[in-house]
């Protein structure tokens, strides 16, 4: 069971970058389906209401010039396509129930942070 | 300003936004397609109808069809054999088509590229004419099934013809767009079917492409869902069928062999294209064969609609084998369509609709635009206005609600080590360009994405002492990645294991879809060292661009001065019979006066008679004579005389110098 649970936290390595790039670009709090003002429990149909309505706020084409607005488009693409697939669903929504976990594996540290010169000085120290 | 082209096989619509809505703009003839036909003659070149209309006298050097040329492998065979089967000269250098014509009495060497840059130009000034203003960023419409090369040597043609910041848009999500502009209500409504969310099928037809697309429409918001193109079917298909038949007709009954004359058979196609036209209204359609010889009298020929559909049955199958995909390629069924839309002039074929009717099995209503021809163009137009408003700018009232959502149509992705795939966690990339047998394409981007989109995957290093992998971008359907298309490799070297001294190593690849279409892949290790690279395709150089930009730029400035100087005689030619006419009116009003004077006027005088007929002689002198020459007649007391010295300073009024 701990080994299943080591190779899952692999593939969910995506959902935990979106959930922190989505508080860090949306506000602290902002989950997948607070973002799209949707309940937990909506239905797929709802889902793609949701995000067409989101589109015509945050597509370029709505926003020519806005900073940063290619990057939130983006990200709405692919949580919406999380939201719309039933396997990959049920994994947000496992993490949503219970939160994003404080440890992610260690294949997940290795690839995203790397301590500077400085760090390790002071570690060291 | 934008406007909105529809670059067809066979025809060209070109389409503005004015007073609220968009709007064709006509050709000088005042037809509201061009026919895609470049002549090119010693004095200068031809257009549209004028061209097409030309094309007997002047076979080698009319070019037509280039559309299917565009952006094309001359390797492959389909397109070897539809280029050696046109009647103009052509040949081919570094894997392109060129074509060889006679133009200014030197031989010129063009690729379609370079044609295409011609066409375009030609409908900016077009459209220029129609604005009175100058317009630099087109909309062009193109099949969705459109590879990267050919959507990059439409963009290169832009460049020649000095159109910046072109956007190319689907055909199909053009209709749809338009088809949303005017059927969505401006407010929604739970009760009217078309504020709520519609699932429609849109097919386009034209001469020699056909593409479909499933679009949800809700109010504005046109969403492609997939689509997909089958760039050798179309209209023109019928017209080759016929036109084949009629030489095979003219062989056995009258002995008229026309395979080794490609101006009996350019004449034939033609002729085909009429009588495929009139099937569509009528059910029997009568050609004409008189023109094809001089010396026999050869009885007109009568084809039915049942003849036409019995000569190119493989064609509906096609079109259904089309639309089937669509289905395969996405998660919809036959029954979630709510509406077909038919757009594109081959879609009035009533056989067209009977099939797909059929296909429908009667339940799906099958409806078609107003313009069925126009809503590609229209729809173009309507997109660039929601692409290139000015910022600041309000968008016009109509389409504030309207967002277009487009699709990527091919999956994007990198090759990958086949061993690596079917373990847990990241696939490997491979350290060098590799076997391409050890490698498979891993998707980074899906088929039927919506973009701008971006997406990142980790990637694990293979050989940690090489310390080096090599990112090879595809694009397609294929698992092999040499089926698939290339779009382009790079390096990164000295990366590090992770921890230092493990054999784990880590690269995270960033596939970068813009609003454009453009992508950037970047790859980056874990200590944030970056190489990126922007997909570019083009097969033309900068500096061959720049050369063939110069060579346009040259052809249209002699269009200019040619377009002048038959401006300037006609303006002449029209002059100088003006003055013709006011001479010859002067004379015969003289004589009449003079007649007067001797016969009637000698006799009895009246004060009025001599009144009314001086002021109509002085009349006639005021029209055929520049105002500084204009011998004027005050009173009959008065003695007019002309004195050239003086009037020469005040030549704009009409001088009544009196003295006693």
């Amino acid at each position: 069971a701990l080994l299943a649970t080591v190779v899952l936290a692999c593939q969910d390595h995506e959902i935990f970058d979106l959930v922190s790039e989505l508080e860090a670009a949306e506000g602290k709090g902002t989950t997948f389906y607070s973002w799209l003002t949707v309940p937990h429990t909506a239905s797929t149909a709802d889902i793609a209401k949701a995000y067409r309505k989101k589109s015509m706020l945050l597509h370029p084409d709505k926003n020519p010039g806005v900073k940063g607005i290619h990057e939130r488009f983006s990200r709405l693409g692919v949580i919406s396509g999380i939201l719309r697939n039933k396997e990959k669903r049920e994994r947000y929504d496992f993490f949503y129930k219970n939160g994003v976990p404080k440890w992610r594996g260690t294949g997940y540290y290795y690839s995203r942070f790397r301590p500077g010169l400085g760090f390790v000085f002071s570690f060291l120290v | 300003m934008s406007f909105g082209i529809d670059l067809g096989t066979q025809s060209c619509r070109v389409a503005v936004w004015q007073n609220g809505q968009p709007v064709i703009v006509l050709d000088e003839e005042g037809n509201r397609a061009l026919p895609s036909y470049v002549a090119f003659s010693g004095d200068g070149r031809r257009f549209g109808s004028i061209a097409k209309a030309q094309q007997g006298a002047n076979i080698e050097n009319t070019v037509f069809g280039i559309k299917g040329f565009l952006g094309r492998d001359i390797r492959d065979t389909v397109i070897r054999t539809r280029l050696s089967r046109m009647p103009y000269r052509t040949s081919r250098t570094a894997g392109a088509a060129v074509l060889k014509v006679e133009f200014l009495g030197n031989q010129e060497t063009f690729v379609p590229e370079e044609i295409v840059a011609m066409q375009l130009s030609k409908l900016r000034r077009l459209v220029d004419v129609h604005t009175g203003t100058q317009n630099e960023c087109p909309v062009i419409a193109v099949p969705p099934g459109f590879s990267r090369h050919q959507r990059q040597a439409l963009i290169d043609a832009c460049d020649i013809a000095g159109l910046r910041t072109p956007y190319l848009i689907d055909d199909t999500s053009a209709a749809a767009l338009y088809y949303a502009f005017y059927s969505s209500p401006a407010l929604p409504n739970p009760n009217d079917p078309a504020s709520v969310e519609r699932l429609i099928l849109v097919l386009n037809m034209g001469a020699g492409i056909t593409s479909a697309s499933i679009v949800a429409i809700e109010q504005g918001l046109v969403e492609t869902k997939v689509a997909s193109s089958n760039l050798a079917l179309g209209g023109d298909h019928f017209d080759e069928a016929i036109s084949k038949s009629l030489a095979a007709h003219l062989k056995s009954k009258h002995g008229i062999d026309v395979s080794d004359n490609p101006r009996s058979q350019a004449r034939l196609l033609i002729l085909a294209e009429r009588a495929r036209k009139e099937l569509s209204s009528a059910m029997k359609a009568s050609i004409d064969l008189e023109a094809i010889s001089q010396d026999i009298r050869i009885p007109p020929v009568t084809i039915t609609r049942d003849y036409l559909d019995g000569q190119c049955p493989g064609i509906y199958d096609d079109l259904l084998k089309l639309i089937k995909s669509l289905f395969q390629r996405s998660a919809f069924t036959r029954a979630d369509i709510q509406e077909v839309l038919l757009v594109g002039g081959t879609t009035r074929m009533p056989g067209i609709l009977s099939n797909v009717q059929a296909y429908f099995s009667g339940d799906t209503p099958i409806c078609s635009v107003r313009n069925v021809d126009e809503a590609v163009a229209l729809g173009a137009a309507i997109y660039g206005v929601l692409k290139g408003h000015p910022e600041g700018q309000a968008m016009p009232e109509k389409l504030e609600d309207m967002l277009l959502m487009d699709i990527v149509h091919d999956a994007l992705g990198v090759a990958v080590l086949a061993e690596s795939v079917d373990l847990k966690g990241p696939s490997t990339l491979p350290a060098d360009g590799g076997s391409f047998h050890e490698s498979v394409f891993e998707v980074v981007i899906p088929r039927n994405t919506t973009f701008p989109c971006r997406r990142r995957v980790d990637f694990s290093v293979r050989n940690v002492g090489d310390r080096t992998v090599n990112v090879q971008v595809y694009e397609g359907d294929s698992k092999q990645p040499m089926a698939n298309a290339f779009l382009g490799s790079f390096e990164l070297h000295n990366i590090p294991t992770v921890p230092a001294g493990s054999d784990r190593a880590e690269v995270v690849v960033d596939f970068d879809i813009n609003s454009d279409h453009s992508v950037v892949v970047s790859a980056k290790d874990s200590k944030n060292r970056r190489r990126s690279m922007a997909i570019r395709v083009g097969r033309l150089s900068k500096i061959e661009k720049e050369t063939m930009q110069q060579k346009a730029e040259r052809f249209d400035e002699y269009d200019r001065m040619q377009e002048y100087r038959l401006r300037r005689r006609n303006d002449f030619e029209e002059y100088c019979y003006g003055a013709r006419e006011s001479i010859e009116r002067l004379q015969t009003g003289v004589h009449e006066c003079l007649e007067w004077l001797q016969g009637e006027g000698s006799t009895s005088v009246l004060d009025e008679d001599l009144e009314r007929r001086e002021e109509g002689v002085v009349e006639l002198l005021r029209k055929a004579l520049p105002p500084g020459y204009f011998i004027g007649r005050d009173a009959a007391d008065c003695a007019p005389q002309a004195d050239p010295e003086s009037h020469s300073q005040t030549d704009d009024t009409p001088l009544y110098d009196c003295y006693d």
